[in-house]
């Protein structure tokens, strides 16, 4: 009761107070200082804690909150990695597409082309029949012109059209009784077959192939064949679906 | 007098040695038995200075106390809706004009 920081302290008291009271008083503060300390502490170790320095019996793990907080940090690292092979991805993946697009694009005929080339022209025949003929060997068929038009990629045809229908790889020759469909749509004669190439080469390869072999002019088919400098095949009007796979 | 220094020291023990760990959904809860505890020491001290302290009073009036924000915290939870910072007002209030008080009796001299 000497310093004048205690006269301070005990300058509220009215009436003296029993030993045992103060200590109940005491007790009371002491609880609740301690409830303050204990709550504190735990909630700060679990947040802030990165190792547990004073918990070295139990476990070494950090405080659970920070143990989430690591881990999310190591989360995003591995999403912003897995971002950039993605991008790595989708560029080399562009790459193939567009190799693969030149490699085949004179198949996929997507485009109007232009060049020297040759123009051939199927006709039936118009001789009249004589007694005993096959009127089939009269007319224009379907493999025909599915024999010149291979003819023509043997020779090295970078585009062909028949009919101004672009011969692609999903291209088929239909015949459907007298009709020829070409790309689903009907091609009636006469034919102009346009190839752009080497204009000499496929006039060899043509002439001495399917056409000399199975002497179609011997029924009357007309066939012509020129060469042109500049042919222009028009493009496909189909599209095609093609799946790559990347490896 | 010394007592409480004890309390202290052996809460920062046994909170740092113990491997015992809050489930993270009652951080809130936590934080407000703090806030309640903290309100009762300020408001038993300042009724010791008046010399109307009473040990019986005071400790059932801190146990009510972190009964009913424990209660209203913990369906504001389960409600969805944030009482929590609510209940920190008040009690926030109630601590500041507790250590003015204090303050008064303590440092003005009469």
């Amino acid at each position: 009761m000497n310093t004048s920081w205690e006269k301070y302290f005990w300058s509220g008291y009215t009436e003296f107070q029993e030993p045992v009271e103060t200590r109940n008083q005491s007790l009371f503060f002491g609880s609740l200082i301690f409830l303050i300390a204990l709550g504190s502490t735990i909630h700060l170790k679990q947040t802030h804690l990165e190792h547990d320095k004073l918990n070295l019996m139990i476990s070494s793990k950090p405080g659970i909150t920070k143990q989430i907080e690591i881990v999310e940090a190591e989360n995003s690292i591995l999403e912003s990695k897995i971002l950039i092979e993605n991008h790595k991805l989708a560029s080399i993946l562009e790459e193939k597409a567009e190799q693969f697009l030149k490699k085949y694009n004179h198949l996929m005929a997507l485009q109007e082309t232009q060049g020297e080339g040759v123009i051939l022209t199927l006709n039936d025949s118009t001789k009249p029949l004589t007694s005993g003929e096959n009127p089939n060997l009269m007319i224009v068929h379907n493999l025909d012109l599915l024999a010149i038009v291979n003819e023509l990629w043997a020779g090295g045809a970078k585009a062909v059209s028949v009919n101004d229908q672009r011969i692609t790889a999903a291209s088929e020759f239909n015949c459907i009784g007298p009709i020829i469909l070409i790309n689903n749509t009907r091609v009636l004669p006469p034919f102009t077959i346009k190839a752009i190439g080497d204009p000499q080469k496929l006039i060899d390869t043509v002439t001495n192939g399917y056409i000399k072999r199975y002497n179609l002019e011997k029924y009357g088919i007309e066939f012509a064949i020129r060469k042109n400098d500049s042919i222009k095949v028009p493009a496909s009007r189909e599209t095609l679906l093609i799946n790559i796979k990347g490896n | 007098m010394w007592i409480p220094i004890i309390g202290l020291l052996i809460g920062l023990l046994i909170g740092g040695l113990l491997p015992i760990s809050i489930p993270v959904i009652s951080t809130q809860i936590n934080t407000i038995l703090i806030m309640v505890a903290t309100d009762a020491l300020f408001n038993g001290f300042l009724a010791k200075l008046e010399g109307r302290f009473s040990t019986v009073l005071f400790s059932i009036e801190f146990m009510l106390n972190a009964l009913l924000a424990v209660g209203m915290v913990y369906f504001g939870i389960i409600m969805g809706v944030d009482i929590f910072l609510a209940i920190i007002i008040i009690l926030g209030v109630r601590i500041f004009h507790n250590l003015s008080q204090i303050n008064q009796k303590l440092f003005i001299h009469r």
